[in-house]
């Protein structure tokens, strides 16, 4: 157990399950859960959706982003990842008719671009008490690895409807050589799991990404670990090109975005 | 495809892995003449990637009762290797004439060190293996990285055919068989209808 770095058996069997079964500590015998395809369409049908606050985006999303999944939003710097992170903050806490899922957001800040006058400025544009919607949005700024997990692993128990992480691979610290990135790609899918887990109970998980030679950084571990993918992209000016990349549903395409003063908008 | 036959799936994140596999449990169900075996898929889901959407427009266009389809579509979730394992364990006992795994890479995707990647393809060979000798017919997808196929060499000793897919651009996928090798490559186009020949 202690070889594996486990605290208890039953961590040990999720780590190793031929082990702990092996040395009689569970009997790994999880039965499993089977639904039928009509029991799977019932879950979804009843999936809720954040309206993104451009109803180009939402179409292209298939009526905006799904609760109980994570999306990833990649792009390079200036691209528009933080703004849109911005506005799903805002966008979450109207009431359902409007689009929103009246909840709040929580917002983990790992390069410290959170910004609450883009947050008052977006809120009056939608209608909002600017000061009531800067109060719904929770805030943590992780700087580092430990905080970023733990920050993570408490979304799972808060109260929110939205969960941002802006972004995701920043704080992680690459070791040296081979171990050393096999060790960021193994806590970065650990982190995964646990906004895997968060987005199960009924939340919108956006997981904002940087892009590292062309391709969203994270590589496999990330995005596998994410059911949605998309990807902005600059164009002239104002204006911003968002891709849906990974969508299991949903034909890829694209919607132009521009990004003013009042938050994300149709172009 | 002809069991017992275990095939694998590789190619990159959207080349069409899970669209083929959403197909595959659709075209299963159609009578013997039509080229189905009239039987009932196991889909296990390890990404969370199954959407019954899909199962139902593709059963429209093949001209069957999309809720009849649905219905013999058997979903089982396994995030976790323990999960898979277990869900693997339990194909024989459930009737179904194919089993889809999408995708065996998840699972094994990220392991801590070195050492427990090892450990990981070794459990991975486990689970193909007992797909490989179940005598029904079993299809995996797999993630590429880099070129290469998640769990190499160990995904390509148990497996009896591959085909890779590569996103050529224009919502078209080229396929060729990797497994055993041949030159022959065709073009799939992924459209709301399933994945259909380009031309």
């Amino acid at each position: 157990m202690r070889r594996l770095g486990a605290r208890s058996p039953l961590d040990a069997a999720l780590l190793d399950p031929d082990l702990a079964s092996f040395a009689g500590w569970v009997r790994v015998a999880v039965e499993p859960r089977l639904l039928s395809g009509l029991e799977v369409m019932a879950k979804r049908i009843a999936v809720e959706r954040l309206s993104t606050g451009s109803s180009g985006l939402d179409r292209l999303l298939g009526g905006g982003l799904e609760a109980g999944y994570v999306t990833e939003v990649a792009g390079e710097f200036g691209a528009g990842k933080t703004q849109l992170c911005h506005q799903l903050a805002v966008m979450v806490q109207l009431p359902k008719e409007e689009g929103g899922l009246s909840g709040k957001a929580l917002y983990i800040d790992t390069e410290g671009t959170f910004r609450p006058e883009r947050i008052l400025s977006m809120a009056r544009y939608r209608g909002l008490d600017p000061e009531r919607v800067l109060e719904n949005v929770l805030v943590v700024e992780a700087r580092g690895e430990l905080e970023l997990l733990s920050a993570v692993a408490s979304s799972r128990y808060s109260e929110v409807r939205l969960v941002v992480v802006d972004t995701l691979v920043a704080p992680l610290e690459v070791g040296e050589g081979v171990e050393g990135l096999a060790r960021r790609q193994y806590v970065l899918s650990r982190l995964l799991r646990m906004l895997r887990e968060a987005a199960a109970g009924g939340r919108v998980v956006v997981v904002a990404n940087r892009m590292s030679m062309d391709r969203p950084a994270g590589g496999l571990a990330l995005s596998l670990g994410c059911h949605y993918g998309l990807l902005m992209r600059k164009l002239s000016g104002s204006r911003r090109l968002v891709e849906l990349v990974r969508a299991p549903h949903l034909p890829s395409g694209s919607a132009p975005v521009v990004i003013e003063e009042e938050g994300v908008l149709d172009a | 495809m002809q069991p017992p036959l275990l095939l694998e799936l590789a190619g990159p994140p959207s080349s069409g892995k899970t669209q083929l596999c959403h197909q595959l449990a659709v075209m299963v169900q159609l009578p013997k003449e039509e080229g189905g075996l009239s039987g009932k898929a196991l889909y296990i889901d390890t990404e969370g990637t199954f959407r019954p959407e899909r199962i139902l427009s593709m059963a429209r266009y093949r001209g069957l009762d999309p809720e009849r389809v649905l219905e013999n579509v058997l979903v089982v979730e396994a995030p976790t290797q323990v999960e898979l394992v277990e869900a693997v364990m339990a194909v024989e006992r459930l009737g179904v004439q194919l089993v889809l795994v999408d995708s065996i890479a998840f699972p094994f995707a990220s392991p801590r060190s070195v050492g427990e990647a090892r450990r990981a393809w070794g459990r991975m060979a486990a689970v193909l293996k007992r797909l490989a000798l179940w005598g029904g017919l079993a299809v995996v997808a797999n993630a590429e990285r880099r070129g290469r196929v998640v769990g190499d060499p160990y995904a390509s000793m148990w497996v009896d055919k591959r085909v890779k897919l590569e996103p050529i651009g224009g919502g078209l996928v080229e396929a060729h068989l990797a497994l055993p090798w041949s030159p022959w490559k065709c073009k799939l186009k992924i459209t709301e209808e399933g994945v259909l020949p380009a031309d």
